[in-house]
């Protein structure tokens, strides 16, 4: 995780973060001095993401803070953090999905959904949650999760459905159950003693995910800050390192679980030994011999308020995955027409040329049962090749069924027949899609 | 931080672009975004200085960007004369539609002793505005006390009189009502809006000390939600409510970075009608919000439902139908315009074109592509955005990096594998380059630089040129999305059901009090008495259908011009449609009147373009007096067409005709192919067709058109096309080719120059009435043309001797959604040609009316929308729409009726044949001549 600090108190410290996942008892990384700044703005392009995405991300998450009262990313802090540090823990988050690859995730507090709407993208992802008490917020905010236009264009493998939730960290609702990762990122700050107390016994004993991430501050940062009081009003308590670990393990050791600490938000070169600015625990489940814990999921309470949900197109749905491969199948039709017809043309120039005084040889219906096509390879050798009969261009579906997208998209020759049967024309034993080879050449 | 839309006052149009941009945007801040688009609007109304220069440009230079994208060329067939058709496919986008650079509002502070006085010179006045007046009232807000003022100086000063408007509509009573016709009823696309609350509060929000941060003043006020409600529009200062509170509220908060107590005071500044223009914008925002809330995407400004796509396998593209619909305030009070829009998106993404292009040719392969990308809009997949696509950069691949907003450098791959997941497949895809117009970011500096997209992460939108020559795939396509006018209506009724049927859709709409009817709102509309055209010994009143095709081809024609000097360029293996066409010809001049020679026969060897434009060169250069070249080509042919043109118009001035062979090969069409090609060869020689009765005299008709080349920062092409004789049957034209940022009124005098003197030539007098038909204009440039453009148009006439024409100038605006239907039958039907209406839908601020002059084949009835800017000629209302109705009729290529005045469509072709074909002003010989047809 490249995140850098910069302390606007007139030098410019870039340091390399320590790896992810060390106990906090090995030190961070030693520092360098490099002008981080100063790097002249020689490539002026800019991919339009950067204004675009991250850029308003800044800004909408600014707001959050905002009304969050949270001081760790405002404009005119003494300590900067770059990317903010909110950022960098969806950074880490992220991360975590990339490199674990999670079915199904949920955020509990999930807030504006910022996370959320970062991790939608992800293809691993195949049920994306978001719980927030908040419920005018998640309504506010739903339709950032809703597919984009491009989601229907080139729809996703696997299947996606985003829900949003009102509810509670500390209620249980069998619907978050058996998750693959669960994710509290600056949650359990803002609960009460007695909330708190019962948040383990839901997030790991009841909901039972195989990975738990939670952040928290670290309160032995907040010294570097102007103001030494909590970050946010509405924070409850701030633990220093020993009293979240000290937590972490007790609840670890209870559900079964092991953690591993690490954080976001490296501290200036001159105060390196008060940690990270946010604290973090990485609770993976330890594999059990009897899985009978196991409920079935869909019993019990549904305790959380639907407030939105959607499912996105995908080539698991029949309607997206038919479009593909017709699609697919025309595209090499077109292309296979073409090559015929160029190959003629070449030789109706030739016989052109030959005889001047032609007799309209492009009407004339031309035999040619020959392949047509130069073999791609030895492999392809043994497929059906494509032919002419009159006018008409034969392509077998097993050659079809070659190709290697058509064969992605589809188990068998069969289905890949009843998939592209209602739009393409084939012979009549169905073995071959049939076209005309003059098709759209000859407009009025 | 950049994303918050700051911006020069005087750029009104890319304000509004850009905020409805950001509100596209997944993650824009909905309603807040909007005001501080608000808020700045209502500053760019202080003084308006450097006026003159700036706008004077902007107007010509880029106008309308997206409007030239469906031109179309030289009408192959006369099927289509007003490209109808073309117009459903993203054309739509260029809708601006929102009207709400109209802040101008006449809201002021003193009504109480004006209303009386002003509106009494309205009367006066009528609908006669003459510059001078015009300008005074354009002064008017930055004079009166309220809003710019308060916005700009007493910001942070926590101590600013109170002081209350209540808002009055003192409006100017413009006489725009005609009586001529017969009364119909017409149904329209606009359903009316009722306002249910009393009023809209403006209020003026200081916080004391002063708070920079924006967010952090939404912040605050939210805090106070008890006591504003939850239903506000502010934007940092101005704050809308549809509740009254308290004169002036004193609220305290706390800031939170460092506990300091601000003082938050709320003063009521203004009180609206509901109806405001002030509150269009939000309610804007609102209506969109209602869009979103039935699962509709919002595709540049319109909104389609994906889920509804319709396939077209065959042609690689789908249809996702929608609405384009925008809340806005006319004559007849507020009212929801919503049209049917469909979106055409390819199913490949470019990079899959741009290698099935590869395929077809590896010769000029890059060239090609960039030709066909630039211009075009495309939708990238990981964000709902659109881009026009300005450039192809060959020479940077996914591999480069980029500069991160955080100064962080990384390489394309690892930004879209990192941030969306994507995995780039091909590594060395060019790069296509979005030049965005000049930005400026919070801080007052100029963003500049380009904007690099993907190909394989891009899809283009729009029907692909080449199927637009695809007569038959366009068939399929149309089929698909011209609607008639009851599917068209049943449409709109759907999508009323669907607000009203979701709880939380109407909610949206009643927290500010709006109510939608709940079907389409219908009016009383006339149609103009049918007109009799002319010939030289014949005229006759016109079919309801508006077409004389048989009349032209068998009565002489007003002038012919004998044909005895003239070459037939083919090549050999055309030489049998050649002879055919020719024997066609003979067969069909003498009943128009036309008298023609054989033409001098030359066979070519082959049909290259060197073949064509050297043989036409001997040709001409032996024979010095030929009228007319005429070629014979196999196939649609650009670069052939381009060169025979160039040759013909630019460098050895000779009217000339191309046809294309596949045109003339049927034997069962020849005859009325040929009768056309005769009637055009008629009109490029000099000859006169048709004409229509001209009550008034001594009238000079003048017709404007711009063409914009798709790359941007490239030059503008104005066609300027003026009637020379009192029939209106003589036309002078000119071109004038205009770099950007350049000053175009020194080459429009000359033109207007050129004509008058040209006039003068042949009638011994100069006009006495000039009336200008100028297409090409947006709503929100209407003032510029007013106060700018014509002042200096009228500039010319002191060139003459104690000359003082009385002037009239219509802006023509045919890219509108509104739509007429005939609502006598219980079902819907397309309205007739010579459909007028000029209340209700009309413009609060200007004498306008709506004509629709064609007669509708396909589809519904859109009419042109015809906007007087000037009337020192005092035309009545029944004048200036029969006029217009007339001038209808006068296009020859065509014999019918079309969709916009003659002249119009003449300046038209001209400045699209300079600006697409030519890329040079054609030979001054050819002036009088209409070549360009």
């Amino acid at each position: 995780m490249g995140a850098d600090l910069n302390v606007a108190a007139g030098l410019l410290a870039l340091r390399r973060s320590p790896p992810r996942g060390v106990h906090w008892s090995a030190a961070p990384g030693k520092s360098h001095q490099a002008n981080s700044r100063a790097e002249p703005a020689s490539k002026r392009h800019r991919p339009h993401p950067t204004t675009a995405g991250p850029c308003r991300r800044v800004a909408s998450a600014k707001c959050k803070s905002m009304v969050d009262g949270n001081f760790e990313d405002l404009p005119n802090a003494v300590i900067k953090f770059n990317p903010p540090l909110y950022r960098q823990r969806y950074h880490f988050v992220r991360d975590v999905v990339v490199q674990h690859e999670p079915k199904k995730v949920a955020d509990l507090g999930c807030g504006e959904t910022s996370l959320l709407w970062m991790l939608k993208f992800h293809q691993c992802i195949e049920l994306l949650v978001g719980v927030d008490i908040n419920e005018e917020k998640l309504r506010w905010k739903k339709y950032r999760l809703s597919p984009l236009i491009g989601d229907y264009l080139k729809p996703r493998e696997q299947t996606l459905t985003v829900t949003l939730y009102r509810g509670s960290a500390v209620e249980r609702d069998s619907r978050l159950r058996g998750f693959d990762l669960i994710t509290c990122i600056e949650l359990i700050e803002h609960l009460e003693a007695e909330d708190l107390a019962k948040f383990p016994e839901v997030v790991f004993g009841f909901l039972s995910p195989t990975m738990v991430i939670i952040s928290t501050p670290n309160s032995e940062f907040n010294p570097l800050f102007p103001v030494v009081k909590l970050r946010d009003s509405d924070h409850k308590f701030e633990w220093n390192r020993i009293q979240f670990q000290m937590w972490a393990l007790d609840a670890a050791n209870r559900y079964n679980y092991s953690v591993e600490f690490t954080g976001v938000g490296n501290p200036p070169a001159w105060a390196e030994d008060v940690g990270y600015c946010t604290q973090i625990g990485i609770f993976k489940k330890n594999p059990t011999k009897a899985v009978g814990l196991c409920v079935p999921e869909q019993q019990g309470e549904h305790v959380y308020k639907m407030v939105y949900t959607t499912t996105y197109p995908s080539l698991q749905q029949k309607k997206y995955r038919q479009c593909a491969v017709v699609n697919e199948v025309i595209s090499q039709i077109h292309d296979m027409r073409r090559e015929l017809l160029e190959s003629l043309k070449a030789q109706s120039d030739r016989d052109f040329e030959a005889m001047p005084e032609d007799t309209d040889t492009s009407e004339a219906p031309f035999e040619c049962l020959r392949p047509v096509l130069a073999p791609l390879n030895d492999k392809m050798e043994k497929i059906p090749k494509p032919f002419c009969i009159g006018n008409m261009f034969y392509v077998p579906l097993e050659r079809l069924f070659s190709l290697p997208k058509v064969k992605h998209l589809c188990i068998n020759i069969e289905m890949l027949k009843t998939l592209i049967a209602g739009t393409v024309t084939l012979n009549s034993d169905g073995s071959a899609v049939m076209v005309d080879i003059y098709d759209g050449r000859d407009d009025e | 931080m950049g994303s918050a839309p700051e911006s020069h006052p005087r750029d009104h149009r890319k304000l509004r672009s850009r905020t409805a941009g950001l509100l596209g945007g997944a993650d824009s801040v909905g309603l807040l975004s909007m005001f501080r688009g608000l808020g700045l609007e209502t500053v760019s109304h202080a003084p308006q200085k450097g006026k003159a220069t700036s706008l004077g440009i902007g107007i010509f230079g880029r106008g309308l960007p997206t409007n030239t994208v469906h031109k179309d060329k030289e009408e192959p067939h006369l099927t289509f004369p007003d490209s109808s058709v073309l117009a459903a496919g993203d054309s739509k986008l260029a809708e601006s539609s929102i009207g709400w650079n109209r802040t101008l509002g006449r809201g002021n502070s003193d009504v109480s002793s004006l209303p009386l006085g002003r509106a009494s010179e309205g009367i006066g006045r009528g609908m006669c505005r003459p510059p001078g007046a015009l300008s005074v009232s354009n002064q008017d807000p930055s004079q009166l006390s309220s809003p710019p003022p308060l916005l700009q100086s007493s910001l942070n000063s926590p101590e600013c009189l109170p002081c209350v408007n209540i808002e009055n509509k003192e409006k100017e009573i413009f006489v725009k009502r005609g009586s001529k016709g017969k009364p119909q009823t017409l149904g329209l696309n606009l359903i009316q809006i009722q306002c249910q609350n009393e009023a809209v509060y403006q209020y003026h929000v200081t916080f004391s000390p002063s708070v920079e941060c924006k967010s952090m003043r939404f912040a605050m006020l939210k805090d106070h939600q008890t006591v504003t409600g939850n239903v506000t529009a502010f934007d940092g200062s101005i704050l809308y409510l549809p509740v009254k509170l308290q004169q002036t509220l004193e609220l305290k908060s706390q800031r939170k970075t460092d506990g300091a107590e601000i003082c938050i005071k709320i003063q009521l500044t203004k009180i609206l009608e509901p109806c405001s223009d002030l509150c269009i914008p939000f309610y804007n925002v609102v209506f969109r919000r209602v869009m979103k809330l039935l699962d509709m995407k919002l595709v540049g400004r319109n909104f389609y439902d994906p889920t509804s796509a319709m396939v077209l396998q065959q042609h690689r593209l789908q249809i996702w139908p929608g609405y384009a619909a925008s809340i806005r305030r006319t004559d007849g009070g507020l009212f929801l315009l919503a049209d049917i829009s469909h979106k055409v998106i390819r199913n490949d993404s470019v990079l899959d074109v741009m290698h099935a292009m590869y395929q077809e040719s590896k010769e000029n392969f890059k060239d090609e592509f960039t030709k066909l990308l630039v211009g075009s809009i495309v939708i990238t997949r990981y964000n709902n955005r659109t881009y026009r696509i300005d450039d192809v950069d060959w020479n940077k691949t996914p591999k480069d990096s980029f500069t991160m907003s955080d100064g962080k450098e990384i390489t394309f791959l690892e930004y879209y594998s990192k941030n969306y997941g994507i995995k780039i497949k091909d590594n060395d895809q060019p790069l296509l380059i979005h030049r965005p117009s000049e930005r400026q970011n919070n801080q007052g500096m100029l963003l500049k630089g380009e904007i690099l997209l993907l190909p394989e992460l891009s899809f283009m939108t729009g029907i692909p040129e080449k199927m637009k020559k695809d007569f038959r795939a366009m068939k399929d396509l149309t089929q698909q999305i011209n609607l008639s006018p009851k599917q068209h209506h049943s449409a709109l009724r759907c999508l009323l059901q669907k607000i009203s049927k979701s709880e939380t859709a109407n909610n949206e709409m009643a927290r500010w009090g709006l109510c939608l009817q709940m079907d389409v709102h219908k009016i009383e509309g006339r149609v103009l008495p049918m007109e009799r055209i002319n010939l030289r010994n014949t005229s006759f009143t016109t079919s309801p259908e508006l077409n004389w095709v048989k009349e032209v081809t068998r009565d002489l024609s007003i002038l012919t011009v004998p044909m005895h000097f003239w070459a037939l360029f083919y090549p050999k293996r055309a030489m049998d449609q050649a002879r055919e066409l020719v024997n066609m010809l003979e067969k069909i001049a003498g009943p128009m009147g036309m008298r023609m020679s054989p033409p001098a026969w030359v066979e070519l060897k082959d049909d290259r373009v060197e073949t064509y434009v050297r043989t036409i060169q001997s040709v001409l250069g032996v024979e010095g007096k030929i009228q007319m070249v005429v070629c014979i080509i196999m196939g649609t042919r650009d670069d052939l067409y381009g060169a025979i043109k160039k040759l013909c118009c630019v460098q050895s001035p000779v009217p000339s005709q191309v046809i294309n062979v596949r045109t003339i090969g049927q034997p069962t069409r020849l005859r009325s192919v040929a009768q056309k090609i005769l009637l055009q060869i008629n009109c490029k020689l000099g000859g006169e067709l048709w004409g229509v009765d001209i009550p008034l005299k001594q009238l000079m008709v003048i017709g404007m058109d711009v063409y914009h080349d798709p790359s941007r920062g490239m030059r503008s092409v104005v066609g300027f096309v003026a009637s020379i004789n009192l029939t209106l049957t003589k036309w002078y034209s000119r071109v004038v080719f205009q770099m950007p940022h350049q000053e175009i009124v020194d080459s429009l005098k000359l033109c207007l120059v050129g004509s008058l003197k040209k006039f003068y030539e042949v009638n011994h007098c100069l006009p006495e009435k000039i009336v200008v038909y100028r297409d090409g204009v947006s709503d929100g440039q209407l003032k510029t043309v007013a106060n700018y453009e014509i002042p200096q148009l009228q500039k010319c006439f002191e060139a003459f001797e104690n000359y003082q024409p009385k002037m009239v100038v219509f802006v023509v605006q045919k890219k509108i959604s509104t739509n007429l239907y005939l609502a006598a039958t219980e079902h819907f039907v397309t309205p007739s040609p010579g459909t007028v209406v000029d209340h209700t839908i009309t413009s609060c601020e200007w004498v306008d009316f709506y004509l629709l002059a064609h007669h509708v084949r396909q589809g519904c009835g859109i009419p042109t929308h015809y906007i007087c800017v000037l009337n020192t000629a005092n035309l009545s209302p029944d004048h200036m729409q029969r006029l217009t109705f007339k001038l209808c009729h006068m296009y020859w290529n065509w014999p019918g009726t079309i969709r916009v005045p003659a002249p119009c469509k003449y300046a038209h072709k001209l400045a699209f044949l300079s600006g697409q074909i030519l890329h040079h002003e054609p030979a001054i010989q050819l002036c009088e001549n209409l070549f360009f047809l």
